[in-house]
């Protein structure tokens, strides 16, 4: 190896003039193959290429530059400046988790100057202080570094770069251990023979395998489990095919406190309507509503962009604005119903249902759309066979109905009787983890008479169709408990519902027989932390609603990342329009006569000193003394002893010695420091 | 507030003295590359970090298994200096018989005691002694932590043991530097072995415990002129150390009325038929004291170290074998310990200064009382204070007015006290500038 140029400011010699500093301790090529297979990796090859060759030219290349501390705090700062710039145009344009494997893609290409900088310099090291503005003060003050070798960090930072990339296959896992193996390799202790090492390093490549294996299964098992949770904390009814009502599950309905939707009317002094649905259903079979037939249909979009017209030709009476989020940009709408028009809302799909579901694909994690609606209209498709069917336990529904007299009396009348030994004879109740019975509905009819409002709602849709209602099963929200920071409502887990929707003299209405204190009740159950709670809810609606916030097609990147673009770009102009790295003088000298530079005004100055007891100590040298004295000096004076210490040295030993002006420097700081005559 | 810092410094750093300990710079960089890998890789439908995350977990486990097949066998000793000094490296040499299996790429380090600051020196140390280099620091009471360690902790550096096979022995060079004088104890020796994929080190503590007495730091000191001559001393160099008389045996003359009775010979007397007194001489020499103010308060510990190592610089410098020089100083009581002149080294002296701690219960009475005893036979003296309050002036002042020329240091922080109007014989030492005070 070449020779080490040791510490700055210890006065240590540099040794082996001759030979060239060897860039890095890593293996050669290794550099330059991890920077391609992080080109490949991540779909960068065309910036790998001539990555890689500028990675491993220093080993061909003679060509060196002295850098110092002062150099590579620039090329550190324009590192920082590159990467700034990109971190912030990656999280202005992009989702969050696609914004930071972004910024790990394209990682490697902000650091390639620093790297560069350390394989093209002398000394073949970069002083820590670069990278922390409070080391540089404290470098520039003390004089102390360390300086440390970025060939590994470096290559770190290439693996990050390729994980980023290609989410399939294992070829990835195939490159890392070849990369950090030969990397672990190089810096393996001495006792280990290269064969006895490798076969423990396949041995640790199969461990590493075998952890794979292990977190892909249990990363499913977590996730069902999570996902279950989920749906249980929200409620189970997400899904406009299928809705299982928790009758006769084991603990499914543990509400949240989370908020879940912000409401508020479009226009100032508007109302909003009490109820949001999601989804309805026609289908009871087996403790479970589904949708009969699952018909979702293109809606076309209309403009402006973000604007989907559900009903035709319908003036807007009211309009609600919804902020919800949609994990990965797809999902159910909560909508009043009388909903004929979306706004607010780009995205690639929009279907509607005939049940008057919507649904979204490829749009916002996070909507603030508008929803125009037609107070006590309605967008469902007219009752059909399936909404007057009754399943599972029908002969004791038909019996109740009979009890009840609703088969007797008109629709309208039929509902309302029905309503009234609703809240006569029975009771809300959470639902607690208990195992419901085989017949569900009827212990809740005859026996418990109590239950949650699945109970309600399902044996309201299935009296009605008894009596020749046809009715539907529906899912949603209750709008009720006013925002605490925002003008509007909040809508929380725990005010998801489920009522019946019937078909009464033409239009569907809804039949809420869920009796009135289950409001009071579930809103009880609320947390103890839900104030300091719902503070994080609202920032975190606060940020989602600025960072989703409509942007038009043709502006593309907002405008502030191009000043910020630009500015970052003067930055650094400014930082490197004077900077001319100074050419190291790599040519082979051999035995060049030294020059003695005993004439410094240095050993003067020591004798000086001396005289007074307070000179060099035998094991000291001269350099060393002068950093002494430094520490002990005002801090106007420290940094002359420091300058001139590095002086003498170079003037002594550097056979290019000092130029004119760093010669006078000598001269007159060692003057300058000469110690006062003191009259005994 | 300051409890919750000290509570998490004191634990923080605890936890991370022991990761220094175990893992190599390698280590590290594979510690923050494996963390990383981790939070990329929750998703693994987004990237591929999850088989990093996977590949590195891999990598910490072999090396974790690794680390308990170092099972050295070793016997382990040094040979230590009698004395080291505060802020100077102490270099010696450790004796290794390997009882073992073949011994390589083992590193021995020694193992200190570390001193923990304690809670009262930490509040202490607020906004006094503050080395914070970032308004974090500052915050977390970092720089005030790492600038109690500084003075405190001694740093120990690693010897590379050589290659050994069974039953060989081996030498290794060790190097300790203490900070603060002391005792100095040595626990034992921790061996250290780099593992197969260089990350992580297994430690083995062999214990061979040892003690090294770190006598104060010393400053070169300039030529101090102390006018006055040699005095009188009654009862001469052996009386100076003792109590009573016991001159040096002259010779034998008549009695003369006046002389005292216990002088007389009877054995002289018996033979010459008359009265035969014994004659003694008495000497005359220099004698110094160096009287050190000890009456420092607790939050001024390094005030009084420093006041410690300027009286162990003039030890040093004053003890030669034509004078005597009194070290007078009060902790639980006065004391004073005389050397020069076949009576004590300044190697006795440095020791004893090396021990000597703050005043707590006694005032500077005591010491004036201490002084006084001995003004009569003083030559010069020397006052090493901290402050130069009342009570201290008038200390200087009583052996001033009997004619014993003084020099006084006042050790002080920058701009504190008002030297124009203490007078020419006392010298101000800045803290920071102790060595350019003493050498001017």
């Amino acid at each position: 190896m070449g020779s080490v140029c040791t510490e700055v400011g210890n006065g240590t010699d540099r040794r082996g003039v001759g030979f060239l500093v060897t860039p890095s301790k890593l293996p050669p090529g290794l550099l330059g193959s991890a920077a391609l297979f992080w080109g490949v990796e991540a779909g960068l090859v065309l910036w790998a290429i001539p990555s890689a060759l500028f990675l491993e030219a220093p080993r061909f290349v003679s060509k060196r530059w002295s850098l110092g501390r002062e150099d590579f705090n620039r090329l550190s700062d324009l590192c920082a400046a590159l990467f700034g710039v990109m971190a912030v145009i990656s999280y202005a344009t992009l989702e969050a988790p696609e914004a930071i494997l972004t910024i790990f893609r394209f990682g490697p290409l902000t650091l390639l100057p620093i790297i560069l900088g350390q394989l093209f310099s002398e000394r073949g090291r970069v002083d820590v202080s670069a990278f922390f503005l409070a080391l540089r003060r404290q470098a520039k003050s003390e004089g102390i570094s360390w300086e440390l070798d970025l060939g590994y960090p470096f290559l770190a930072s290439l693996m990050l770069g390729a994980a980023s990339g290609n989410p399939t296959g294992f070829q990835f896992y195939g490159g890392c251990t070849i990369i950090v193996g030969i990397a672990l390799w190089s810096i393996r202790p001495r006792r280990f023979l290269t064969f006895r090492w490798a076969g423990l390093w396949l041995a640790t490549a199969l461990i590493g395998a075998g952890v794979i294996e292990t977190i892909q299964v249990g990363r499913v098992v977590i996730y069902r489990k999570l996902l279950d949770s989920y749906i249980a904390r929200i409620g189970p009814r997400v899904d406009p095919t299928r809705a299982p009502t928790a009758i006769g599950r084991v603990g499914r309905l543990q509400q949240s406190d989370s908020v879940f939707l912000r409401v508020r009317p479009a226009e100032r002094g508007g109302s909003v309507p009490e109820l949001l649905s999601d989804a309805a259903y026609d289908i009871y079979r087996n403790r479970e509503w589904a949708a009969g037939r699952n018909d979702f249909k293109s809606v076309l979009a209309s403009e402006p962009v973000g604007t989907w017209d559900i009903a035709e030709n319908r003036d807007e009476k009211a309009a609600i604005i919804v902020s919800k989020s949609l994990p990965k940009g797809r999902g159910l709408l909560s909508i009043p119903y009388g909903t004929h028009r979306i706004g607010g809302l780009p995205a690639e799909s929009f279907e509607r249902s005939r049940f008057g579901a919507l649904r979204v694909n490829g749009g916002p994690s996070f909507s603030e759309y508008r929803a125009s609606y037609w107070p006590d209209g309605f967008s469902e498709a007219g009752p059909e066979s399936g909404d007057l069917k009754l399943a599972g336990e029908e002969k004791v529904i038909r019996r109740i109905a009979q009890e009840w007299g609703l088969t007797k009396l008109p629709p309208g009348k039929a509902i309302d009787a029905m309503l009234a030994h609703f809240s006569e004879n029975f009771h809300y109740s959470i639902y607690r983890k208990e195992e419901a019975g085989e017949r569900p509905l009827e212990e809740f009819l005859t026996t418990r008479r109590r239950g949650h409002c699945e109970y309600f709602a399902t044996t309201a849709v299935l009296l009605m169709r008894a009596a020749g209602v046809p009715a539907r099963y529906a899912t949603g929200f209750v709008v009720r408990e006013q925002d605490r920071y925002e003008e509007g409502f909040v809508v929380r887990g725990r005010h998801a519902h489920a009522w019946a929707r019937a078909y009464l003299n033409g239009k569907w209405v809804t039949v809420d027989a869920t009796p009135a204190s289950w409001w009071p009740i579930e809103n009880a159950r609320r947390s103890g932390f839900r104030p300091l709670l719902d503070i994080f809810d609202w920032m975190r609606y606060r940020w989602s609603a600025w960072r989703w916030r409509p942007v038009e097609e043709n502006k593309g990147i907002a405008w502030w990342v191009w000043v910020l673009a630009l500015v970052a770009g003067f930055i650094i102009w400014r930082n490197f329009r004077d900077w001319r790295p100074q050419s190291a003088d790599d040519s082979a000298v051999f035995f060049e006569e030294l020059r003695l530079g005993l004439d410094s005004e240095l050993l003067t100055l020591e004798a000086a000193f001396a005289e007074r007891g307070d000179g060099r100590r035998l094991s000291e040298s001269l350099r060393r003394w002068c950093n002494r004295k430094a520490g002990a000096a005002p801090s106007a004076d420290a940094e002359l002893w420091r300058r001139i210490g590095a002086l003498h040295e170079r003037h002594r030993f550097d056979p290019k010695g000092l130029i004119e002006s760093e010669r006078t420097e000598l001269g007159r700081g060692a003057q300058r420091l000469r110690p006062e005559k003191v009259s005994s | 507030m300051d409890r919750l810092r000290y509570n998490t410094l004191r634990i923080g750093i605890a936890v991370f003295e022991r990761l220094r300990l175990r893992l190599t710079p390698a280590g590290w960089l594979i510690l923050g590359f494996w963390l990383v890998a981790g939070a990329m890789g929750i998703d693994p439908t987004q990237s591929t970090a999850y088989q990093a995350f996977g590949l590195l977990t891999g990598i910490w486990l072999v090396s974790l298994c690794s680390l308990f097949f170092f099972q050295p066998r070793l016997q382990v000793s040094r040979r230590l200096p009698r004395f080291a000094s505060a802020g100077e490296p102490l270099r010696y040499r450790w004796s290794i018989v390997n009882e073992g299996p073949e011994l390589a790429d083992v590193i021995l380090r020694d193992s200190v005691e570390h001193r923990v600051p304690s809670y009262e020196l930490f509040c202490a140390a607020n906004g006094y002694r503050d080395e914070s280099r970032t308004f974090v620091e500052r915050f977390f009471g970092y720089g005030r932590w790492r600038a109690l360690i500084r003075r405190t902790a001694a740093r120990t550096e690693f010897a590379e043991v050589p290659f050994a096979k069974t039953g060989a022995r081996v030498e290794a060079y060790g190097k300790i530097t203490p900070a603060c004088r002391g005792r100095l104890e040595l626990k034992g020796a921790l061996a250290t072995r780099v593992g197969p994929l260089g990350l992580m080190r297994s430690l083995v503590m062999i214990p061979v415990p040892d003690r090294v007495l770190v006598l104060p730091k010393r400053y070169p000191v300039g030529r101090l002129d102390m006018p006055g001559s040699a005095r009188f001393q009654p009862g001469g160099v052996a009386l100076a150390s003792r109590i009573g008389e016991s001159p040096e045996f002259a010779g034998l003359r008549e009695y003369r009325p006046g002389d005292p009775l216990r002088r007389i010979d009877w054995k002289s007397w018996a033979k010459e038929g008359r009265p035969i007194v014994r004659e003694y001489h008495d000497e005359q020499f220099v004698r110094h004291a160096l009287v050190l103010d000890t009456f420092v308060p607790a939050a001024r510990e390094d005030l009084f170290e420093e006041a410690v190592s300027v009286a162990s610089s003039f030890a040093q410098s004053l003890l030669t074998q034509e004078s005597l020089l009194d070290l007078l100083f009060v902790v639980d009581q006065a004391y004073c310990v005389t050397a020069g002149r076949g009576l004590g080294t300044s190697e006795q002296m440095l020791e004893v200064l090396a021990g000597v701690q703050r005043c707590e219960d006694q005032d500077i009475a005591t010491l004036e009382a201490s002084v006084a005893r001995r003004r009569d036979v003083l030559t010069g003296c020397i006052f090493i204070l901290t402050a130069y309050d009342e009570a201290r002036r008038s200390l200087v002042a009583s052996l001033e007015a009997v004619g014993v020329p003084t020099r006084t240091f006042v050790i002080c922080e920058p701009g504190e006290g008002d030297p124009a109007a203490w007078g020419p014989s006392v010298r101000r030492l800045e803290m920071g500038r102790i060595a350019e005070g003493l050498a001017s």
